[in-house]
């Protein structure tokens, strides 16, 4: 009776590990459809004989308030590259790396002020970098290159700002790093990175 | 009571080893188009030790070919590479092959230094799921994992691959109990031309510190070495993207004088090593091809054998046999890589 008991908790154990396995990755899906956000592929995707895994979670969608504009769009880190790309014309130039394992394409779209790099994710590209080189172009907050430290702390005075104008000034909000890399008491360069 | 407890032990056994046959089947096998994911099993079916260990990501297991190491100086090396290897997945490798053998030397190539961070699960199962048990293991997908994975998972393969059912192939049969060798010892071949073009300017960083969690990988695979009296050789490839920043340069340069290792940028090398990135490249640049691989395995075999005076294992009745098989499963690729590429 005892060992009926034992096996017949195992057998339980086992369908409960898989149903919930099952279970949890459709809840996932869902919460995140219900919240309006973009979902996955939430399993994988098949390429030839290989899974080629694209994680489980819903997609990362761009949660922050620290934007750049361009071409009339708001572009922001995680944001999906189709969103926008189009409306920022032909780049000067357009570089394509194949990850390893064919996980897709990282891509670098140079255009004259401004360089624009994304990562893949499944069948979609997105914002994995942002870089201003001209003091044409400025942040949503209007910060350009050649600004000062004390031009920074006026403009991002509501966010917490880290470092030094020694190297660099970051200013951190969701999903998003922004940081101005400084060169001889200036701004020499800006740049949207993904918040570690 | 007898027939009971035997009927019992009959049931469990049938529903484990159906759990089990299922598991297998429906685990990727990495035998079509991606290989990269059959490459840390591999090793397993090793039958000699090696006196090197390369451990690292692409820039380890498609730049250095083996079979050329062996072909010039008798060197036997094997690299536990595998793609997108982060550094504490190279450290429990490490921790893992030193179960199996002890090396002179282990090579490891830096660049993975740049992550601190759990990456990507794709990458993390094309390293993990060929691991065999171990602690080494369960302590590498501990150090691995993302936010979205977790340990059972990886524990039981079922639970996050059962969905392939619908997708199953011809393959998956195929290979259930057996799947073909894609590596020469850990090397993959490519014997394609795609030559170098130009690379994107690379982008300022606000920090060019390594990070703190990378770090203590590379402090522990230094004292693992130390401890085993391993020589430790830091590479950096001399592939030139994604690009290695100067300033990285300079902290492996300090690193390696306070640990007393040796640290090898091969990128300005790329004369003397006798690239030429119009033809050694398969990818536009960012892996060498055949024939980079094997300039690059002349270069560093000397330099392996001029350091650490590395035995010449040619004339030993222990190895030829093995690798006289090797290099014909080797030699045989590259002329079937070469027909697929005229038809």
């Amino acid at each position: 009776m005892k060992y009926k008991k034992i096996i017949a908790l195992m057998l339980t154990a086992a369908m409960v590990l898989i149903m919930a396995a099952c279970s949890s990755e459709s809840n996932e899906t869902t919460a995140a459809a219900a919240g309006g956000e973009t979902t996955a592929a939430a399993a994988s995707e098949d390429s030839g004989n290989e899974i080629v895994s694209e994680g489980k979670a819903a997609a990362k969608t761009p949660s922050s308030n620290l934007k750049f504009k361009a071409g009339g769009k708001d572009i922001q880190i995680n944001m999906d590259t189709s969103e926008f790309l189009d409306a920022l014309g032909d780049p000067d130039s357009y570089f394509e790396a194949e990850s390893c394992a064919f996980q897709g394409l990282d891509k670098v779209y140079t255009f004259k002020d401004f360089v624009i790099r994304t990562y893949p994710d499944g069948d979609i590209d997105r914002v994995s970098a942002i870089e201003l080189r001209d003091d044409i172009v400025t942040t949503a907050e209007g910060a350009y290159i050649g600004m000062t430290e004390d031009d920074i702390k006026s403009l991002y005075g509501s966010f917490t700002i880290e470092g030094d104008a020694s190297t660099a000034l970051t200013v951190k909000d969701g999903d998003t790093k922004l940081s101005f890399i400084f060169e001889d008491g200036s701004i020499n360069s800006i740049t949207y990175t993904a918040a570690e | 009571m007898k027939r009971k407890i035997i009927a019992s032990v009959l049931i469990s056994a049938f529903l484990i080893a159906g759990l089990w046959f299922a598991q297998r089947l429906l685990m990727p096998k990495y035998q079509g188009q991606i290989v990269e994911g059959a490459m840390i099993e591999e090793y397993y079916d090793e039958t000699t030790d090696h006196d090197v260990i390369f451990i690292g990501d692409c820039e380890v297991y498609e730049n250095f070919s083996t079979m050329k190491l062996w072909e010039e100086y008798g060197i036997t090396s094997y690299i536990r590479g595998s793609s997108q290897q982060l550094v504490w997945q190279s450290y429990y490798l490490l921790e893992e092959t030193l179960k199996y053998e002890k090396p002179k030397v282990v090579v490891f190539n830096v660049l993975s230094l740049k992550y601190d961070k759990p990456q990507k699960e794709a990458y993390n199962r094309m390293t993990l799921d060929g691991m065999k048990w171990s602690m080494s293991k369960y302590n590498d997908i501990k150090a691995s994992m993302t936010e979205e994975e977790n340990m059972l998972d990886y524990m039981f393969p079922i639970l996050r691959y059962h969905s392939r059912w619908s997708e199953l192939e011809k393959a998956d049969f195929e290979h259930f109990f057996e799947k073909d060798k894609v590596t020469h010892n850990g090397y993959y071949m490519r014997v394609d031309i795609r030559p170098q073009g130009e690379f994107p300017e690379p982008m300022p960083l606000d920090d060019y510190s390594f990070g703190d969690n990378a770090m203590k990988y590379l402090d522990m695979m230094t004292k693992l070495c130390k401890d085993n009296g391993i020589e430790l050789v830091l590479i950096k490839a001399p592939t030139e993207y994604p690009y290695w920043y100067e300033q990285w340069d300079e902290q492996m340069v300090d690193y390696a004088d306070r640990n007393g290792l040796r640290y090898i940028n091969m990128i300005p090398l790329q004369d003397e090593i006798g690239l030429d990135m119009s033809v050694d490249t398969y990818d536009a640049g960012l892996h060498l091809n055949l024939t980079g691989a094997e300039k690059l395995s002349t270069w560093f075999g000397k330099y392996l054998v001029d350091n650490f005076g590395l035995e010449d294992h040619r004339n030993d009745p222990k190895y030829t046999k093995v690798y006289d098989d090797k290099l014909d499963f080797y030699y045989k690729m590259i002329e079937e890589q070469k027909d697929q590429l005229e038809e």
